[in-house]
């Protein structure tokens, strides 16, 4: 987190102000040609709109195993073991749980005037961004089953209608991805069921409750359960949703409010996918981070790469992403996982690891087959870097549970789809091109969160 | 594309495409220089990517990236464009029967020795000027007491400096730390700028804090600079206390309105009312009264803090002079004194060592003023393009963000994010002083080399101009 002394008269990045623009303009010599930019022009010049990724080094692969080493003994995990759900029974977590110590302070929210990031107005757009997601199905980010008017597996498992005969699997994917991805998905991949990422046993709330809208729900009401699927899931569809990049790169309420959104979107737009199913006559179960671990999946569906941080990491948003997933006895042609250079990348970058303001993030050379971190909510038997959820849960309890996301800022992975980035994208491909492209990325002053930039999200032109 | 967006990358092509023509035309004439026509290829190049690169950044909302893609791609491309230009005209220029009859390898043994010097010039004087930027701050009392203010002890400042303070503080809690002191903490940091002002006003105000702050630099700077072992200073506490005392009765009134307390219950009232509190503190701030309620109780709570006080017994003065002497030996201060008073003297003369070589390597290098000129104009450019550079990456030091990994038990977390937030107010204040030198000397270095070259700038206008006219059919001057 930065001070706002550090940028405190910097003006917004699509109106620089006089002393940006003077330096620039001196800078350059060239201060006719590069005055005036604006939003509109960002908008209008194509960038940020949905086009295909450049990928000079992209390798598709046959299978998850050919990029990383996954042990014969590996063991599904249960889900009551992950970070969030511990926050419902464990002792160690629950006090860290989600800002729970500045919540017993009475300290959430506490928007403070003139703090950039952490004013009232970021405050209200944060718990906007998370209006969705609380009215809708207020337990799924913290890993219960979609529950309200989101809940319908019982519906979403019994479709009223004749299985609708697409000609082939790949046609059948290819409508299913054209509608999740009209629905609102940024980014969507089919894989094959692969009952290794579902959790042994589930951890879920009490079908009792009936008032599950509220906030209030007992927390010793989440149970665990014997994980089964009412059918047989032959494909998952994988979907990610891009988070701001603006509100992300600021502090405080603003980030918060980019994930929020997310975790808002998340369950409307995987409960429309499961409803198209449905209409055609498929079985479907929509999930956001319940049931099963989205990440290997996504994986699998051909989104992204795993990475150091523990997040997915996608060619065009990078760890920038949101997932959710939707188990159907549709069977359809699957994506192939991919690899673009992010494990080699982690190997040399670590911006994550020294972002991270509760040390969570491995500083290991090399990715390891068994977890680091000494945590049950890191499932070892996999070959990856193992991120510690405890301590990353502790610094959300730090900053009165409005997110974190340094890592994601922080990573060179993080950027808009531009021309600038694709060259970036070359130099990532090559073994000396990574440590040149991870100095000029702290050189060129990505990847901090900055006052600056609470301020520009704010004056962007809409 | 917008408008704009198609005008820029427009005249960007069109300002490559010509610059290529006007180079092309000069490799057909002058066959033997190919190498220094390449460079002006790759400068031409390198300007339009780095006008590229800044328009975009613009667009994606990162200005630092813009302005650093300007400085690092354009500069490149004006260092090699000014260094292929002066080859090749040279080249152009100069005749067989005008070559110096002098002993060749004279010139070229001091040649060499001007290149390598003023190389170092341009690669030092950067850091130097740093250092004499860290130096004129720190070495000057009424400086150095300012900054301190301004960054850590005036009304602006302090806010941000508690947030900072208490931010490092939970970073560096553990897991299994106590729950009650994190909670305390918490709370702090969600006192409203305002009310933080407020609390200092009725212990410390700005302006006694102030008056504070110049006693403490004037006897430390004494010390520097005089013979004493130890710095002669007491700090009148008494002061603080009594304005506290003064102000009890608006503390209480203070902590309800400050901190996010549940108004009392009926029940808790009664309470209040009935006295029930026994003199415990604690109890009175357990919930927020009515207002006519904490009218009552502010007396009460203003007694149980002068009470309190009077406990405590705290001293009306510290002697600092005195609390050193009982940690620290005269010899390891002395020693410390000895290289503070180095760290000024090397801080404010160093920047000249690069200043006088630069003039050396001039005198070796140069044969007539012209020739000077164009010696002293690459170095200035370069070393004014290195120094911003520097001075831009300041602010962003990632050791002034980053969160420390293995932090020492003894450095406590507030301490981290005090000198965090001098760090980084520094780090700013150095951009600032080093930024506007530096683009000066990269102009006058610009400048320099335009009197340099002027006939052959003059030439190459006059040749892109005959270039337009025959492309849009206009006639040339
Ligand atoms: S969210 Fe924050 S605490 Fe968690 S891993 Fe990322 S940077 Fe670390
Ligand atoms: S910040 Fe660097 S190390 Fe971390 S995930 Fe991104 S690329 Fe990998």
């Amino acid at each position: 987190m930065e001070s706002s002394s550090d940028s405190n008269d910097r003006g917004g990045p699509y109106k620089p102000n006089r002393r940006e623009f003077i330096k620039l303009m001196a800078a350059a010599g060239a201060g006719s040609l590069v005055g005036g930019s604006s939003q509109a022009a960002y908008a209008a010049s194509g960038m940020g709109t949905h086009t295909k990724p450049f990928s000079p080094f992209k390798k598709v692969h046959a299978e998850i195993e050919e990029m990383y080493a996954i042990s014969r003994d590996y063991q599904r995990m249960r889900q009551k073991n992950t970070v969030f759900n511990r926050g419902f029974w464990d002792k160690k977590v629950r006090p860290n749980f989600l800002g729970n110590v500045a919540k017993k302070s009475g300290m959430i929210p506490f928007p403070q005037e003139g703090t950039p990031g952490y004013s009232k107005v970021d405050w209200a757009l944060h718990w906007a961004g998370w209006a969705g997601h609380r009215a809708g199905t207020p337990l799924m980010g913290a890993g219960a089953r979609n529950t309200g008017n989101y809940d319908d597996w019982e519906r979403h498992a019994n479709p009223k209608f004749e299985p609708y005969a697409f000609k082939d699997r790949a046609e059948a994917a290819k409508y299913v991805k054209r509608a999740a991805n009209f629905l609102g998905a940024d980014l969507v991949g089919i894989a094959p069921y692969d009952a290794r990422w579902t959790y042994s046993k589930w951890f879920d709330l009490d079908p009792s409750i009936e008032d599950t809208k509220s906030l209030e729900i007992p927390w010793d009401k989440m149970k665990e359960v014997e994980g089964v699927f009412p059918f047989e899931p032959k494909s998952v569809i994988a979907m990610a949703f891009e988070m701001d990049y603006d509100a992300l790169k600021a502090p405080g309420f603003l980030s918060g409010a980019a994930a929020g959104l997310g975790y808002s979107i998340m369950p409307e737009v995987s409960f429309k996918v499961a409803d198209f199913l449905n209409n055609l006559g498929y079985k479907s179960i929509p999930t956001g981070n319940d049931t099963g671990m989205s990440i290997p999946i996504a994986i699998q569906a051909g989104l992204g790469e795993c990475s150091r941080m523990g997040m997915l990491i996608t060619e065009k948003y990078g760890p920038r992403v949101r997932l959710a997933k939707i188990y159907t006895d549709l069977e359809m042609e699957f994506d192939k996982p991919v690899s673009f250079g992010v494990e080699e990348f982690c190997k040399r970058c670590k911006k994550c690891t020294e972002a991270c303001p509760s040390n969570a993030i491995s500083i290991d050379d090399e990715p390891s087959a068994t977890s680091t971190t000494g945590s049950i909510s890191s499932n070892s038997g996999v070959k990856k870097w193992y991120q510690d959820g405890e301590k990353c849960m502790l610094q959300w309890d730090r900053n009165g549970g409005t997110g974190c996301s340094f890592c994601i800022t922080a990573c060179p992975f993080n950027k808009r789809d531009t021309w600038i980035h694709d060259l970036a994208k070359v130099l990532v491909g090559m073994p000396v091109g990574r440590d040149i492209a991870r100095q000029l990325d702290d050189a060129f002053g990505y990847g901090k969160k900055t006052d600056q930039a609470a301020r520009a999200f704010w004056d962007k032109e809409v | 594309m917008s408008t704009f967006g198609i005008l820029f990358f427009l005249l960007l092509g069109g300002f490559v495409f010509f610059a290529f023509a006007k180079i092309m035309a000069f490799t057909k004439s002058r066959k033997k220089e190919k190498r220094f026509l390449a460079m002006l290829y790759l400068a031409v190049l390198l300007t339009g990517f780095g006008l590229a690169w800044a328009y975009t950044s613009f667009l994606e909302s990162e200005p630092s990236a813009a302005y650093m893609g300007l400085i690092v791609f354009g500069g490149l491309g004006l260092i090699l464009g000014g260094l292929g230009m002066w080859k090749v005209t040279a080249s152009q220029t100069a005749k067989p029967d005008q070559v110096h009859v002098e002993n060749k390898s004279d010139v070229s043994w001091q040649k060499g020795v001007a290149i390598v010097l003023v190389l170092f010039f341009t690669m030092t004087l950067p850091m130097t000027w740093l250092l004499k930027s860290v130096s004129r701050v720190v070495s000057d009392k009424d400086r150095a007491a300012d900054f301190l203010f301004e960054s850590l002890l005036s009304d602006r400042a302090l806010p941000e400096v508690i947030r900072k303070a208490m931010e490092y503080e939970a970073w560096l809690t553990r897991m299994d730390d106590p729950l009650e002191p994190r909670v305390i903490k918490a709370a702090i940091s969600g006192i409203e700028p305002a009310g933080m002002i407020e609390l200092f006003d009725y212990v410390a105000p700005e302006k006694e804090r102030k008056s504070l702050l110049d006693e403490v630099s004037a006897a430390i700077y004494a010390w520097i600079h005089g013979d004493e072992a130890y710095p002669v200073l007491t700090i009148q506490t008494g002061t603080f206390l009594n304005n506290l005392e003064t102000n009890a009765e608006n503390l209480l009134p203070w902590i309800y309105k400050s901190f996010p307390i549940p108004a009392c219950s009926p029940g808790q009232i009664q309470e209040i009312e009935r006295g029930d509190h026994n003199n415990d503190l604690q109890k009175l701030v357990f919930c927020v009264p009515p207002e006519s309620l904490q009218r009552k109780i502010a007396p009460m709570g203003a007694a149980l803090i002068r009470e309190k006080l009077r406990v405590n017994n705290s001293p009306d003065s510290i002697h600092i002079g005195e609390k050193i002497r009982e940690k620290i030996s005269g010899d390891k201060l002395s020693a410390a004194k000895k290289r503070i008073r180095t760290f000024f003297l090397l801080g404010s003369a160093l920047w000249l060592v690069p200043v006088v070589l630069l003039a050396i390597g001039l005198l070796l290098a140069a044969r007539s003023v012209k020739s000077a000129v164009a010696w002293l104009s690459g170095p200035l450019i370069a070393t004014g393009l290195l120094g911003m550079v520097t001075a831009s990456c300041l602010p962003g030091l990632s050791f002034l963000h980053s969160v420390p990994r293995d932090v020492p038990g003894q450095i406590p977390g507030y301490a981290l994010g005090i000198g965090r937030k001098l760090g980084i107010d520094l780090a700013v204040m150095l951009e600032k002083a080093m930024f506007a030198p530096f683009l000066l000397m990269a102009i006058a270095g610009g400048l320099l080399l335009v009197i340099a070259f002027r006939k052959e700038i003059m030439l190459l206008t006059i040749h892109t101009w005959h270039s337009f006219g025959m492309v849009f059919g206009r006639q040339p001057l």
